[in-house]
């Protein structure tokens, strides 16, 4: 009889468990994972199925009484998303500016460029709107309060509905404006779709919406309104009146819309510069070609100091100060004899010579009774066609004069070596100082080609 | 002469605006019953014997949210108004007077015509004719007893609104 007491023992448990709930659940708990996990495994459909409802009403709930919990649970994720998706598209949008402006040379081609140019678009503005070009798709005069379609564009076909979806909007509107209160003075100024916009704007008897997509000009509005004020002038009462009879109405609403809004093809005559645009135009048109004019100034200059120079030097010069004394007869250096001028041999020209300036006659300039016109050719061959220093020896690393041989002054070659001239220039400026050294070839323009005998196996002459 | 004009058409919710204009303009019924929200705008070009045309532009109103200023707006530059009611709901009769009075009080003088509808629905009426012709006399609207499932008296109901507006257009 051992067993009886056991027995009793087994089913006291028992009751007790089955009568507590607290013990009930402590016996079942550990092995209520288990039961589950297997139950999930063997009919993972079944069991999705039954907590689905329970999971998305417990999301719902929990977005509703907890939403900072959720939005703090989901940031990380949906933060990220968006601001990839946002980097994305800013990434595309660069890239397409990018591409538009490595193509500036196509735009520049194209005559709305400049249009845009003149009316004070900057390059970068310009490539931008051509990325996100503005196009009008449609544009509807529809009469205020009825809603009745006055008249209407369309860059694609006409289609049929357009006085049906005219009124919708004059719904919408007015739908807007109860909505919202009579006494906000607003009106519904936009209604966006998709990638497309329809802008309204309202006078006092009719109102425009111009279906649009890119990213309108900053004065559109303006245009708009202007267009608007041109429509109603000297025709509110046609308009409040319209019930679609008077067609000389839509005819010149039509010509209105044309001249402000529609896009032009060739439809329209080419419009007339104003003076103020003709100027400009004249002015940008000079400032493209001051690189030409400025070229063609400089070789001018150049030419005309060559040809003095290759000038032989005129005996008696005629001095500018005439004889007959005026009241402005300032005295010029030309006319001024200058005595004191002595002339020296020292521009021999000696190989290891450091660069010199030395003073030199210009009997050009001195008007002595002597000097004859003489047959003798200009020693010049050459201008100088940079400001650049003379070197003592064909090397930019070697002792350079501390003058320098200034652009446009006339050279004399007196030997070359390589691409290196050694020549003798006078400064333009004081004629009486001459240079000798070594330039690079480049620096010197030659008028004659050097002579042979110039030309030097070695640096020295 | 091709004449636009906007017409609504006002009444108590369920009593048959959308399906009469359903019928008018595209011949068609369905028995179920989608409540209009805000506003339908539909159009039908009518031929007068005279070789010009009306185009009518039909605001079908929300009979469920009456007497709203967003309704009332949706009257403004009508030139005429259908007025609807159920045969088989009395209160939907009732009603006219006021939806009239809203209308007339944005447009005044404009023509009006009563449209007493659902009248196949013959065992189930609630609305004597007498009742019926004393409120359109009382309102100056012609009346039409109209079923917008057969097509009954739909056609020549909206035949003769155009007919008033035309009429008005030419006195004016
Ligand atoms: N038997 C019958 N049923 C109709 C008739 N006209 C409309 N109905 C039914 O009545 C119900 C309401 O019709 P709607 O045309 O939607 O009514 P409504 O006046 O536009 O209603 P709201 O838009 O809510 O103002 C629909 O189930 C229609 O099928 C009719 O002439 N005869
Ligand atoms: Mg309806």
């Amino acid at each position: 009889m051992g067993r009886a007491p056991d027995t009793n023992r087994q089913l006291d448990e028992l009751r007790r468990v089955l009568l507590k709930p607290e013990a009930l659940v402590d016996r079942i708990s550990p092995v209520i994972a288990d039961i589950l996990a297997e139950q999930i495994n063997q009919s993972r459909d079944e069991i999705a199925r039954v907590i689905a409802p329970a999971i998305s009403e417990a999301i719902r709930h929990q977005v509703y009484q907890a939403r900072e919990d959720v939005v703090d649970a989901l940031y990380p994720v949906v933060g990220q998303m968006i601001a990839r998706a946002v980097a994305e598209a800013v990434r595309n949008l660069a890239q397409s500016i990018d591409e538009r402006v490595r193509q500036s040379t196509s735009l520049m081609t194209n005559p709305r460029y400049w249009q845009a140019r003149l009316h004070g678009v900057s390059h970068g503005e310009y490539a931008l709107r051509e990325v996100l070009p503005f196009t009008i798709h449609e544009i509807f005069l529809i009469q205020r309060e009825s809603g009745l379609l006055i008249c209407h564009y369309s860059a694609g076909p006409e289609r049929p509905d357009r006085d049906v979806i005219s009124g919708m909007l004059t719904a919408i509107r007015d739908f807007a404006q109860e909505a919202f209160g009579r006494e906000e003075t607003g009106e519904l100024g936009a209604i966006a779709y998709e990638s497309r916009q329809i802008v309204l704007e309202s006078g006092s008897a009719a109102y425009l919406a111009v279906v649009i997509s890119g990213v309108e000009p900053s004065d559109f509005r303006n245009l708009l309104r202007e267009t608007l004020f041109a429509i109603h002038e000297h025709r509110y009462e046609r308009l409040r009146a319209f019930d679609g009879t008077d067609t000389q109405l839509i005819q010149e609403a039509r010509q209105i819309l044309r001249r402000y809004l529609v896009p032009q093809q060739n439809d329209r005559a080419p419009r007339r510069l104003s003076a103020f645009q003709r100027a400009i135009v004249v002015l940008l048109g000079l400032f493209a070609l001051s690189p030409l004019i400025l070229c063609g100034a400089w070789i001018w200059h150049v030419e005309a100091r060559m040809a003095m120079l290759m000038t032989p030097p005129v005996a008696a010069s005629i001095p500018t100060a005439s004889p007959t004394a005026t009241l402005t007869s300032t005295p010029t250096a030309t006319s001024t004899p200058t005595p004191t001028r002595t002339p020296t041999a020292t521009s021999t020209p000696a190989p290891t010579s450091t660069p010199t300036a030395t003073s030199t006659p210009t009997p050009t300039n001195t008007p002595t009774a002597t000097s004859t016109p003489t047959a003798t050719p200009s020693p010049f061959n050459g201008v100088m066609i940079g400001n650049v220093y003379l070197y003592s020896t064909p090397d930019e690393a070697s002792t350079r004069t501390s003058l320098v041989a200034p652009l446009g002054a006339p050279v004399e070659v007196l030997a070359q070596w390589r691409d290196w001239y050694r020549v003798r220039v006078v400064l333009p400026q004081s004629p009486q100082v001459e240079l000798i050294g070594w330039v690079p070839a480049r620096w010197v323009g030659l008028l004659k080609p050097v002579p042979p005998e110039l030309i030097t196996p070695t640096p020295t002459p | 002469m091709n004449l636009i004009a906007k017409v609504c058409l006002i009444g108590d919710f369920a009593v048959g605006k959308t399906s009469l204009i359903r019928r008018f303009t595209e011949s068609r019924f369905s028995e179920t019953y989608l409540s209009t929200i805000g506003i339908r705008v539909s159009r039908k070009t009518l031929q007068t014997p005279d070789s010009s045309s009306l185009t009518l532009l039909i605001w079908d109103t929300a009979g469920s949210e009456p007497f709203t200023t967003v309704v009332r707006s949706y009257y403004r530059g009508s030139r005429g108004a259908a007025l609807v009611c159920d045969v088989t709901r009395p209160e939907t009769l009732a009603s006219l007077l006021r939806y009239a009075d809203e209308f007339h009080a944005i447009n005044p003088d404009v023509p009006l015509i009563v449209m007493a509808n659902k009248i196949d629905l013959r065992s189930e009426r609630a609305v004597s004719e007498a009742q019926l012709n004393e409120i359109a006399a009382a309102l100056d609207a012609q009346l039409f007893f109209t079923s917008a499932r057969t097509g009954e008296g739909v056609e020549e109901a909206f035949l003769a609104l155009g007919q008033a507006i035309i009429d008005k257009e030419r006195v004016a």
